[in-house]
């Protein structure tokens, strides 16, 4: 079996009469529109500021602070729903919260807000690497 | 310039300098895609989204393959399944021909104009299944390797050695068929 043709080949000297196929001569330009098209929809696609681990967080220690507020003990086998209603107008009037559920409470604030400005840094560095079209 | 400092051009963000890949290869992944759905409007849409895919996933491109490889087995891959639902019949063929009828075949295909000839070939290519036209003209017309046609193919070396040799014989035997009854007109 040949591995590479010769140019004696009957096949090769038929083919070679095929012609070869090109394509239209606007074709380059034409790929190089779509691919513009595409680095753009890339740089502004939709990106969030608070990002999926930030979110868990938030939430985690949003249940913290809901248990801690309600005092719920999580050993009551009952659940009664008096003592229930009772947390939960009690918690309005007066919010006493403990100092490592205050302490809680800024590390979320101040996880968002260094979420928030990481994410703005990122913008504004795909932004300026955006080509002039 | 080698191809890998235009990737990190891309990469940064110039754009442009993706320019270089489609002016580089346009001519053969067009030729690729045109082989595969034998219509020149469609392979021109394949070759473009071909590059447009390859734009896409520069960045997962791995460096110590052939960048050439990579992208005609984009253009294979959306090529195939572009013609996967438009099933074409290919004719009944019976590759028994002699070796002799090869030659036969170029000296008569010598004596018509150059017009008569390309139509005629490129009819004859047509009469083949979208493997054994890819390879044929991958081997004769794009100089492949049969390496080369595997890693865009897909097809082992063994599987293209065997399309290969079934389809030159093919190829020959449509040939002399489409050549009697060019005849049979002309007298």
């Amino acid at each position: 079996m040949i591995e590479k043709y010769s140019k004696d080949d009957p096949t090769y000297q038929i083919l070679s009469k095929s012609g070869n196929p090109s394509p239209s001569d606007e074709f380059t330009v034409n790929v190089m529109e779509q691919i513009k098209i595409e680095a753009v929809k890339k740089q502004i696609s939709y990106t969030p500021l608070i990002n999926k681990n930030v979110w868990a967080i938030i939430i985690i220690v949003l249940l913290g602070i809901t248990a801690a507020g309600f005092n719920l003990d999580f050993k009551t086998e009952t659940f009664d729903m008096d003592n229930f209603m009772d947390s939960v107008f009690s918690l309005f009037p007066v919010i006493q919260v403990s100092s490592w559920v205050g302490i809680s409470i800024i590390l979320v604030f101040a996880a968002i807000v260094v979420n928030i400005v990481i994410e703005n840094i990122n913008i504004r560095k795909r932004r300026s690497a955006i080509p002039f079209f | 310039m080698d191809e890998n400092q235009y990737i990190d051009q891309v990469l940064q963000g110039n754009v442009d300098s993706f320019s270089y890949f489609v002016n580089t290869y346009k001519n053969m992944v067009f030729s690729i895609a045109y082989r595969i759905t034998n219509d020149e409007n469609r392979a021109e849409e394949i070759a473009q989204e071909t590059f447009i895919k390859a734009f896409k996933g520069l960045g997962n491109f791995n460096r110590q393959a052939k960048f050439s490889s990579w992208l005609y087995r984009i253009c294979h891959n959306t090529a195939m399944s572009s013609v996967r639902q438009k099933k074409h019949k290919y004719l009944e063929i019976n590759p028994d021909i002699e070796q002799d009828t090869f030659s036969e075949n170029n000296d008569a295909i010598n004596q018509l104009y150059r017009e008569d000839q390309k139509e005629l070939i490129n009819k004859a290519l047509k009469e083949l299944s979208v493997n054994e036209r890819l390879v044929i003209t991958l081997f004769y017309l794009e100089e492949q390797s049969l390496d080369e046609i595997n890693e865009i193919t897909g097809l082992t070396i063994a599987n293209i050695k065997v399309i290969l040799h079934r389809s030159r014989r093919k190829l020959h035997t449509i040939l002399k068929q489409l050549l009697s009854s060019e005849i049979t007109t002309i007298s």
